[in-house]
């Protein structure tokens, strides 16, 4: 009962999209025959995908198993938190969480009262005609609200995997970012047809706030990643991780223009098409991994006709869009002059590096497809080739990053940078050397990037103890400021952490004795025993581990082996034990027929946890740009 | 958008990747042996190099390397023997020649299109 309301109102919500939906339609043939408040239907279209997604939710937890999306992805047994998350944890529900978030926007878009009516009308109408696609696609291809027949007494399990507090966190995030991006196409396209001056502050908010959310998806996809996969890497250049990271690139490169383009009238045009790029790319993304192009082995949704629709769904909005812009920037020639030393130049600088970052990675994800096609071979192109790609790429971005926030708008002079900034340049020189010093036994790679972080780090700070004597006030420091300091920061701790844990990275495997003794870095890993603990719905094999340096016991590690009842299926539950010096890392493998012998796999991986808080650095850096972008709104 | 990589992770969970045993004695030849796997596909598999990989085909791949190390030969002679047998495909940097040119070529072609369309001349 409850799912067929959930299906009458995701039908309704076609129906109201597809007003909007035909109206732009109608309009792009250059007559208007009917007229509504578009507020009204962005809020009717909001209320009914939400009623949807609560009937879904509620059969979810009901464990409703007529549904075939129910019965394959959940089961009577799970704990109630991952009935709840279940929900996204599949193809179907998760277009239906992304339609949600999409008209959610759209709902808070249309109650913002800075917004000029007519501006409005115009977002709100791009808005609804995205939902009508994605709605559109969810109803005809992949309805969550199908039933199942026979419907069976037990659901199949969900992936034991996705049974896990980061995980159920994580696509929420990610969506809120990709599907941020929507808004963003809409100002963007609304801005081409109704000119606004203003309408870069408009954007400007949902810009960080989409970045900030993405960079967290991102951030919790690869903690997750980390300790549960029992690999401990955190970053494996998947398809799936590149085309996440390539909109927080463009992002990344809009979130910088946008502050020329509000604060100097140029590179408007620019701006735009970084929106349209950023929320095409998201698109993107979604098309290459539910399509099955790009790796054929997957559970999920290698269904041909989802994959021609999200291709048909990819091209419209895109050429829609790209055809919009082309047509605008015909009309609105930029002439502008950059000079490279200057804040706009280094600015450009970001742009340029950070775009053909993302466009080197997106070659390198569609490369084997071409390949395959044009040339009939089969290629790979993995980790290492975007390492080879990445490496050098980073000297000039690091270079630019650090000289960047001290260059002045308009033009400056290289010569005179240097001398303003002589002390940091003379501690950089220093801690270059300390480092180097200190850690020359090591990989050269390694101590260079750890150089590079640091470098980055330091100069953050150094500008932050310039603006303490210069303002000699607390109150009166530009959030802007304190913002790109943080993200500066957050990223030099990344690359710190992720230079530790990849390069830096020691490894031990053995068969170890209940009782023995293993040494690692200064840590003495002794093996107490495993024993059998029964969970909700599996049944884990926990080993217990003394972690002692020096004689002194610093914790008992407890890394598992779960198998789950549902689908015999056995997940691996890393152990860490985090320092700011690094991550000692166990997981549990294989006991051999002795029985006193199991296969464990020990790690030191340095300054991972640096990762994470590089991560929270540049989200907190990217909360302080929003809340001041939301503020200067009007 | 993680869930591809989930699930397929998932199919090679069972046992994890490379064994105690087959681990080198010799400390620094089993270093240049990580190094050589973590370039080789494991060509069963979806994006997974062979050291982390546990298909026996990766696991074979493993043992040969560190067979060819022990009886001398280079990380280049192993690299290129396994690309021999088994084509582009079991190579995760793939090899400089016409077809894949333009993995370097188009990133190159935009960077210096983006650095014109900036720093131009009007």
């Amino acid at each position: 009962m409850v799912s067929e309301l959930g299906f009458v109102f995701l039908t309704l919500t076609l129906v109201l999209s597809s007003l909007s939906f035909a109206q732009l339609s109608v309009k792009g043939l250059g007559f208007e025959v009917f007229n509504f408040s578009q507020v009204k239907l962005t809020n009717a279209i909001f209320f009914f995908t939400l009623t949807s997604f609560i009937c879904l939710t509620y059969s979810f937890l009901d464990s409703d198993f007529t549904l075939d999306v129910i019965s394959k992805n959940s089961n009577s047994q799970l704990p109630l938190i991952y009935k709840f998350t279940g929900v996204w944890g599949n193809h179907e529900g998760s277009i239906l969480l992304w339609l949600l978030v999409m008209t959610f926007f759209g709902f808070l878009f249309s109650s913002s009262s800075l917004v000029s009516p007519t501006f409005k009308d115009e977002v709100l109408k791009v808005q609804n005609s995205l939902c009508f696609l994605i709605v559109s696609f969810i109803v005809f291809t992949s309805n969550p609200f199908q039933k199942s027949f026979p419907p069976p007494v037990q659901g199949a399990d969900l992936n034991p995997l996705l049974q896990d507090p980061g995980l159920a966190i994580h696509p929420p995030f990610l969506y809120m970012g990709y599907v941020g991006f929507s808004i963003i196409y809409s100002i963007s396209v609304a801005a081409m047809t109704e000119q606004s001056n203003h309408f870069l502050k408009i954007l400007k908010p949902w810009v960080f706030m989409s970045w900030i959310f993405l960079t967290c998806g991102i951030g919790l996809g690869s903690w997750w990643a980390y300790y549960e996969l029992g690999w401990g890497g955190f970053w494996f250049w998947d398809p799936v991780e590149n085309a996440s990271l390539l909109p927080w690139l463009t992002a990344s490169a809009l979130l910088h223009t946008i502050v020329i383009a509000d604060k100097k009238k140029i590179l408007v045009n620019w701006t735009i098409a970084l929106s349209i790029l950023t929320f095409i790319l998201s698109l993107l993304g979604t098309f290459l991994v539910r399509s099955g192009v790009l790796v054929s082995v997957h559970a999920f949704a290698n269904d041909p006709t989802r994959g021609v629709y999200i291709l048909l769904l990819l091209a419209s909005i895109s050429f829609y869009g790209i055809f919009k812009f082309i047509n605008h920037q015909k009309q609105n020639q930029e002439n502008f002059h950059i000079k490279l030393i200057s804040r706009e130049g280094m600015i450009s600088l970001n742009n340029i590096f950070m775009l053909s970052i993302a466009f080197t990675i997106l070659i390198g994800t569609i490369y084997p497809l071409f390949s395959s096609v044009l040339f009939n071979t089969k290629i790979s192109v993995g980790a290492p080739f975007f390492n080879s790609i990445l490496i050098p790429v980073m000297f000039p971005f690091v270079f630019g990053m650090i000289l960047g926030p001290f260059t002045k708008w308009n033009r400056d002079d290289l010569l005179l940078i240097l001398n303003r900034i002589k002390i940091l340049l003379l501690s950089l020189i220093l801690f270059s050397l300390i480092t180097w010093y200190i850690n020359f036994r090591d990989p050269v790679l390694s101590i260079i990037f750890i150089i590079l972080g640091g470098c980055i780090i330091l100069s953050s700070l150094f500008e932050f103890l310039q603006i303490l004597r210069n303002k000699n006030r607390l109150i009166k420091i530009p959030k802007k400021m304190i913002a790109q300091i943080l993200a500066h920061s957050g990223i030099g701790l990344l690359i710190i952490g992720a230079t530790g844990s990849s390069i830096l990275k020691e490894e031990k495997i053995q068969f170890q004795e209940i009782g023995e003794s293993i040494s690692i870095k200064d840590f003495n890993v002794e093996f107490i025993g495993v024993k059998k603990v029964e969970g909700p719905n599996y049944l884990s094999q926990m080993g217990e581990f003394k972690i002692i340096q020096n004689n002194k016991l610093l914790t008992i590690l407890k890394p598992e082996k779960r198998f789950y009842n549902s689908g015999k299926q056995v997940t691996t539950e890393a152990a860490i034990y985090s320092r700011f010096s690094g991550d000692l890392y166990i997981a549990l493998g294989e006991v051999h027929e002795n029985k006193t012998q199991w296969t464990t796999r020990i790690w030191f991986n340095p300054y991972t946890l640096w990762i994470w808080i590089g991560v929270i650095f540049l989200a907190s850096g990217g909360l302080f740009s929003w809340f001041n972008s939301l503020k200067k709104r009007k | 958008m993680k869930y591809l990589f989930i699930f397929l992770s998932f199919l090679y969970l069972n046992v994890l990747a490379i064994e105690p045993n087959e681990i080198l004695e010799d400390g620094d030849l089993e270093k240049i042996a990580v190094e050589i796997s973590k370039e080789l596909r494991c060509l069963v598999c979806q994006n997974e190099d062979i050291h982390n990989s546990n298909a026996d085909i990766a696991k074979d791949l493993r043992i040969l390397v560190r067979k060819k190390l022990e009886s001398g030969e280079s990380k280049k002679e192993i690299l290129k023997y396994v690309h021999d047998r088994y084509g582009d495909f079991v190579l995760f940097s793939p090899p400089f020649k016409f077809q894949n040119i333009g993995l370097w070529i188009i990133p190159l072609l935009f960077f210096l299109l983006m650095t014109f369309f900036f720093f131009r001349k009007s």
